[in-house]
């Protein structure tokens, strides 16, 4: 269903990417890069941080996690969800894959981000570091086989 | 082919106004001039006429039945009403009112109009007149002046409306020219609906099977006739049937040119109308929908890149008037601006490009004759020039159909410049995409670009425009698309020959971080080791996937320039290649041993350099360069590191004097590598700096585990676990110098606390245990902590000798910046092996609380081998508490030792100072006194009783002063008034400094205030100083009136049952003023005792305050005991002993109790007062 599959940290370096076509890999890496743009402008606004006491706190408003298509061209549309401590997932879908409704993005977001969470509660994984869990890799396997 | 849009159609129409007979009027013809007009004018275009020459009218086809369109629009449609058929015809005539040839005029304007109407010819274009009156504001009748208009008008056959009177000479002929204008615009208006309804009148005499081209045809003339009437709904409405009608044409492989023409047309109006009418969404989903619609309609095979080319072209106009629209002021957003049309374009140029290559390939000449020769004169748009008018239906001659193709290919090939076009198309998209803060985009585009640069051969260009790219993506990590960029980057290096940036490159693409496979690093790396190989450099292999005919040939220019520069090798300079901080195959480490080092050690570090390579790697030459550079380290010999292999170098070295207390950094390591003779050499500059991280906010929360490190794979069996270790080492590429360890020894004496006010002293004792060399230079810096405190700094003061300082000269040192800036110092010179000096320092503090001291010794020693000075210091911080070292307390008696709280006039009091040590350390009073004020006075000159006292830890010492405030003294005549007693000070030190004068302190205490009163009467006993019992003396009051009045009193003893007593027991007196009245009574003691109670003296008095002041006064004033002694010695001795001997036995006595040196001292000097 999705094309490629990308998780990206915080500073914007990848952690993960999947394309389902080894050959688009590169072309999907740039499409990834360069939504990171989207990204930032839908986000700039929200996320402000604060130096209080030499302690980096957080100041965060409520933001809707899912930020919808970042940009479509003719042959792709590429979607967006950013966590609460900025780590990105996108999702590019092919344009030609009509009938996908937006509920069902916003779900395959959710098992990710479940996917991410879960990850980050394996004391071996560093955060930050390129994911290269196998169970992580499966779950996205599955958002890209599942038609 | 065409695929640009005619002129014509993208500019805004305007409606066309003719104008005759303005060529004797130049002046009034210059406001007519578009470069003239302003925007606020209304939307005409004028345009002198003389000849009176317009395109025929064609004959009305009344029939449609047996006509075949052989086109949809023609060329020239757009053009003629644009530029040639006026909407209005204006005629300009000479013509007063009152001329004196009036009816003549009038004729000759009828005919003018006449021979324009039959030169028209059936056109519905308006006519009007416009009557050029020279006369200036002539007053005429309006009556005539209307009566000759209407008959002017009926010879002209005109409308009133449309005959215009333009005075020349008036000074306002600007404003008559805009109201013409005006007029005329109407007109025009009138002229293009008319036009429009005729079009429309057509539509019933069609149908749509054979006339779908016309239905279109009119349509967009209907649009087009409205935008000349301005009416841009309208037009719009228009234009999106005409749309809509051409979608139904069936397209084939003849027509889909001509349909996919005019579809852009057709749908460049309506894009630029929408954004126009503030539809920008319209306008964008009609580009949408339009290109939808085209992009599966490719027509022919052979002229795929045709297809492209248009739907480049289309992106490229749409996004033009998008921008156009955005100037105008339309906000755009991130996600949809002009620049992703330009990006659009450029891709559809890019796919152009390819398919042309592969189209173009191979060509058999050009087709003779040239079936492109009527290309410009074709009547209809989007048609094809060898068969002009075909209908779709028809099948085409296929031979003919060829040539015409292989014309095409040829011109293709030959006349397009590719890459011009796709990189301006990328540059504006670039523009655009800054504009829309879309940095990674950008990236993006300028990837994209630098691969067109390469393909136009301009390489150079390209790779400048990479190297901003490359950091972009490094900085953010990501490596993938760093590799590719890289990857091309080196293409575009080796076809420049470039030797410097083919090795910086091929190493950043072979690093260890890299994600391209090994055997591409494998690959990479053997080229870099051919340029290096010995005697003969090898040209590089070239880059794969550089197979197009024109980089074939690029490849073979290349190869040549390489094997030029490479025959030199030898005889040039090494070639610089500066790797900065990025990785490389050749990887290059340094390592401090330890992160730090005593100034009198040796540095040690270890430079690693790894081959990363297939092939053996020549190192001649290992430079480093660090913050310092008098430091010469380097290494130079030969050795071929193996593949896989770290060579490793230790340097070590001794830090220089002004390298103490900071760091050395290595700033730069310079490897030349390459053979030393007759080969190429290269020196890699592998710069070294700390780099700092990005902290991530969101991990503060994690406990990070330190990173895995990332080994290179090494070959096989030969790795040994050193060659393995290189990418474990962490860099340490700074190493902080430290002083050396001092030997001299530093012992501080002192006993604290500090007291308030003295000086206290710190003794500082040195030793000096250095093995091989005097300590020389020696100097003691002492500096106050927390100097920039005021309340510190402004009461303390250090010295290191008291007697020689004035006190307000003292500095205040401080030990804020680390430089010792101001500090205390004391230069003791040299000191020799196992030596012993010793130095005071005094510090002296004026209020409580705590002071830091530090105390710093320095000195110099020559030590190593060659002999080398080196500073040592010791150093050592005091926190030193400051107490109070006594507390004063006092209180007022009276003469007869009872505390009392107010003082009378004329009457001696004590002041009574009491000092309380509160400190553990013995205090020496060396000297004490009080300094009375004024009208006060000491009664006689009292010497210290406290001098010459130690006092300890809560012992009190007390002094007592007899005090008096004379009358007469006193400036106001007030009852009471408070005095200032004044001041008490005591000189002193610790107890042990007796001897040092200097080191005396003074302490001053404020006295209180006390309230004085004018006394009225004194009262005064006179008696021995002790009585025997059973032996009777004498008691004499005297009562003394202090004022100016008698006073009368009552006087009454009471008796006491101690003594027996005669004289007045109850008498009234009268005590005269400044007179005394004594009373005398004789006591006849009968008991002894040492506190026998007086009989008591009362007065009373008429005045009841009299007698409250008198009876207080005889309280205070007289005795109330007396001391009588036994009579045993005189019974049982043989003996008698008289009052003195007895007395001063009484004060031996009393002797006794004031024991030096006591807690309490007893003022033995006391005298009585009177």
């Amino acid at each position: 269903m999705a094309s490629c599959v990308g998780v990206l940290s915080w500073s914007n370096s990848p952690l993960f990417v999947r394309s389902s076509d080894s050959e688009r890999q590169l072309a999907d890496q740039y499409a990834l890069h360069t939504s990171l743009d989207v990204i930032e402008e839908k986000t700039s606004s929200s996320l402000t941080l604060h130096a209080v006491a030499n302690k980096k706190v957080i100041e965060q408003q409520t933001r809707e996690l899912y930020l919808g298509v970042l940009f479509a061209t003719e042959k792709q549309k590429v979607f967006g969800y950013v966590t609460n401590t900025r780590i990105k997932f996108i999702i590019i879908v092919d344009a030609s894959n009509v009938g996908l409704r937006d509920n069902e993005i916003r779900q395959m977001f959710r098992k990710l981000h479940t996917a991410y969470t879960q990850l980050l509660s394996n004391p071996f994984y560093t955060p930050g570091e390129p994911i290269e869990s196998q169970k992580f890799g499966q779950i996205v396997q599955g958002l890209m086989a599942r038609t | 082919m065409e695929l640009s849009l005619p002129a014509c159609l993208t500019g805004t129409p305007q409606g066309l106004v003719s104008l005759v007979g303005l060529r004797d009027y130049p002046q009034i013809m210059e406001h007519f001039r578009a470069e003239n007009r302003s925007l606020d004018r209304v939307p005409l275009h004028f345009m002198p006429e003389d000849k009176l020459e317009w395109p025929q009218l064609k004959a009305k086809r009344s029939n449609y039945e047996w006509f075949i369109p052989k086109g949809i629009l023609k060329r020239n449609w757009m053009t003629k009403h644009l530029w040639q058929i006026p909407s209005v015809v204006v005629i300009f005539m000479e013509l007063d009112w009152s001329g004196p040839n009036f009816l003549e005029k009038k004729a000759e304007c009828a005919s003018r109009v006449q021979s324009v109407r039959s030169t028209l010819a059936g056109r519905a274009t308006k006519l009007a007149v416009v009557l050029i009156q020279n006369a200036a504001a002539n007053p005429v009748d309006e009556g005539v002046a209307t009566e000759k208009a209407a008959s002017v008008c009926s010879e002209c056959e005109l409308s009133a409306r449309s005959l215009f009177v333009l005075p020349v000479k008036d000074d306002n002929l600007s404003g008559y020219i805009l109201r013409l204008e005006t007029a005329f615009y109407e007109l025009s208006q009138n002229y293009y609906h008319q036009e429009i309804r005729g079009i429309k009148a057509h539509r019933d005499h069609l149908n749509k099977t054979t006339h779908l081209y016309l239905f279109v045809r009119h349509q967009f003339k209907a649009g087009f006739l409205n935008e000349l009437k301005r009416d841009f709904h309208a037009a719009y409405k228009h234009y999106g049937q005409a749309y809509s009608l051409l979608m139904e044409v069936r397209a084939t492989d003849t027509n889909i040119m001509e349909v996919k023409t005019v579809a852009g047309f057709i749908s460049y109006k309506i894009c630029k109308l929408g954004f126009r009418l503030n539809l920008p969404r319209d306008a964008i989903s009609q580009f949408r929908k339009h290109m939808d619609i085209f992009q599966q309609k490719v027509g022919m095979e052979a002229l795929v890149f045709e297809h492209k080319g248009w739907q480049s072209k289309q992106s490229e106009y749409f996004a033009d008037v998008f921008k156009e629209a955005i100037m105008n002021g339309l906000p755009a957003i991130q996600t949809q601006h002009p620049g992703l049309y330009y990006q659009q374009a450029a891709q559809f140029a890019i796919g152009r490009r390819e398919v042309a290559e592969e189209l173009c390939s191979n060509l058999a000449a050009y087709p003779q004759p040239d079936p492109l020769a009527s290309k410009d004169s074709l009547e209809f748009y989007g048609q094809r020039p060898w068969r002009p008018g075909k209908v779709a239906l028809e099948a085409p001659d296929m031979d003919i159909e060829n040539t015409g193709i292989q014309a095409l290919l040829h011109h293709e090939k030959e006349q397009v410049q590719h890459s011009e076009i796709i990189i301006a198309l990328l540059e504006k998209s670039i523009e655009q995409f800054s504009v829309y803060k879309s940095p990674r985009s950008q990236s993006h585009l300028r990837v994209t670009m630098a691969e067109e640069l390469k393909s136009a051969q301009r390489y150079k260009e390209s790779l400048d425009l990479l190297h901003e790219v490359m950091n972009h993506y490094r900085a953010e990590g990501w490596r993938p698309l760093l590799d590719a960029v890289l990857s091309l980057a080196v293409k575009c290096a080796f076809l420049l020959a470039d030797v410097s940036e083919y090795v910086r490159l091929s190493l950043d693409l072979a690093s260890v971080e890299s994600a391209v496979g090994e055997d591409e690093k494998a690959r990479i790396m053997q080229n870099v080791a051919n340029i290096l190989e010995e005697n003969h450099p090898k040209v590089p292999a070239a880059e794969p996937g550089l197979t197009s005919k024109a980089e074939r040939a690029a490849v073979g220019e290349a190869t040549r320039k390489w094997a030029e520069r490479l025959a030199k090798a030898g005889e040039l300079d090494p070639i610089v290649v500066d790797l900065g901080q990025n990785p490389s195959a050749i990887q290059c480490k340094t390592l401090f041993v330890s992160s730090s080092c005593k100034a009198d050690e040796r540095v040690t570090f270890e430079v690693f350099v790894l081959n990363g390579g297939p092939a053996p790697l020549p190192l001649s030459k290992v430079d480093v360069i660090t913050s310092n550079s008098n430091y010469k380290l380097n290494w130079s010999g030969f050795e071929l590191v193996e593949p896989k292999r770290t060579f490793e170098k230790r340097f070590s070295f001794l830090p220089q004097e002004e390298d103490v207390n900071r760091s050395v950094q290595v700033k730069k390591v310079n490897m030349t590598i390459g053979h030393p003779v007759n080969s190429l050499q290269v020196v890699l500059s592998c710069a070294k700096s700390v780099k700092v991280k990005k902290e991530n906010p969101f991990l503060a929360n994690f406990i990070i585990p330190p990173k895995p490190k990332v080994v290179m794979p090494l070959s096989g069996d030969e790795v040994d676990g050193a060659n393995f270790a290189i990418d474990l080492i962490e860099e340490v590429s700074t190493v902080h110098i430290k002083q050396r360890d001092p030997l001299v020894s530093m012992k501080l004496d002192y006993t604290s606390p500090v007291m308030v006010g003295e000086w206290f002293q710190i003794k500082i004792l040195l030793h000096n245990h250095e093995v091989d060399s005097k300590a020389q230079g020696l100097e003691v810096f002492a500096a106050l902590v927390e100097a920039h405190d005021p309340l510190i700094a402004d009461t303390t003061r250090l010295t290191f000798d008291p007697k020689a300082n004035d006190q307000e000269d003292l500095k205040t040192p401080s030990t804020d910046d680390k430089t010792f800036q101001d500090p205390l110092i004391k230069r003791l010179g040299d000191l020799n092996v196992d030596g012993q000096d010793s130095i005071s320092l005094y510090v002296k503090a004026s209020t409580t609380g705590f002071r830091g001291v530090t105390i710093t010794t320095k000195y110099s020693v020559s030590v190593g081998d060659p002999l080398a000075n080196c500073q040592s210091q010791i150093s050592e911080t005091l926190k030193l508490e400051t107490i109070e070292p006594f507390q004063l307390d006092y209180s007022i008696q009276s003469i007869r030792m009872n505390t009392i709280k107010k003082v009378f006039t004329d009457e001696t009091f004590l002041l009574c100072p009491q000092v309380k040590s509160i400190t553990h350390h013995g205090i020496a009073i060396l000297d004490s006194n009080v300094d009375i004020r004024p009208p006060m006075q000491l009664f006689n000159p009292t010497p210290s009783q406290l001098s010459q006292t130690n006092l300890y830890h809560h012992s009190i010492g007390q002094e007592l002063y007899p005090l008096i405030v004379r009358r007469e003294n006193l400036l106001s005549g007030l009852d009471v008034q408070e005095l200032v007693v004044g001041k008490y000070t005591l000189k002193w030190c610790r107890e042990g400094n007796e001897a040092q004068p200097h080191l005396a302190s003074t302490t001053s205490f404020e006295l209180p205030t006390v309230p004085v009163h004018l006394s009225s009467i004194f009262v005064s006993c006179d008696h021995p100083a002790f009585g025997r019992a059973r032996s009777p003396f004498t008691l004499t009051y005297n009562l003394f009136n202090r004022t100016e009045k008698v006073q009368e009193y009552t006087l009454t003893i009471e008796t006491s049952e101690a003594f027996m007593m005669s004289g007045n027991k109850q008498l009234s007196l009268k005590v005269f003023p400044m007179r005394t009245h004594s009373l005398s009574y004789i006591l006849y003691p009968l008991v002894a005792g040492d506190n026998v109670t007086l009989p008591t003296l009362r007065l009373s008095s008429a005045r009841v305050a009299q007698v409250q002041d008198a009876n207080e006064v005889l309280d205070r004033l007289l005795p109330k005991t007396i001391v009588i002694l036994p009579k045993t010695r005189v019974e049982e001795g043989s003996k008698a002993v008289d009052g003195v001997d007895s007395g001063e036995a009484f004060f031996d006595h009393v002797d006794v109790v004031s024991v030096k040196n006591g807690p309490f001292v007893m003022g033995a000097k006391l005298k009585a007062a009177s």
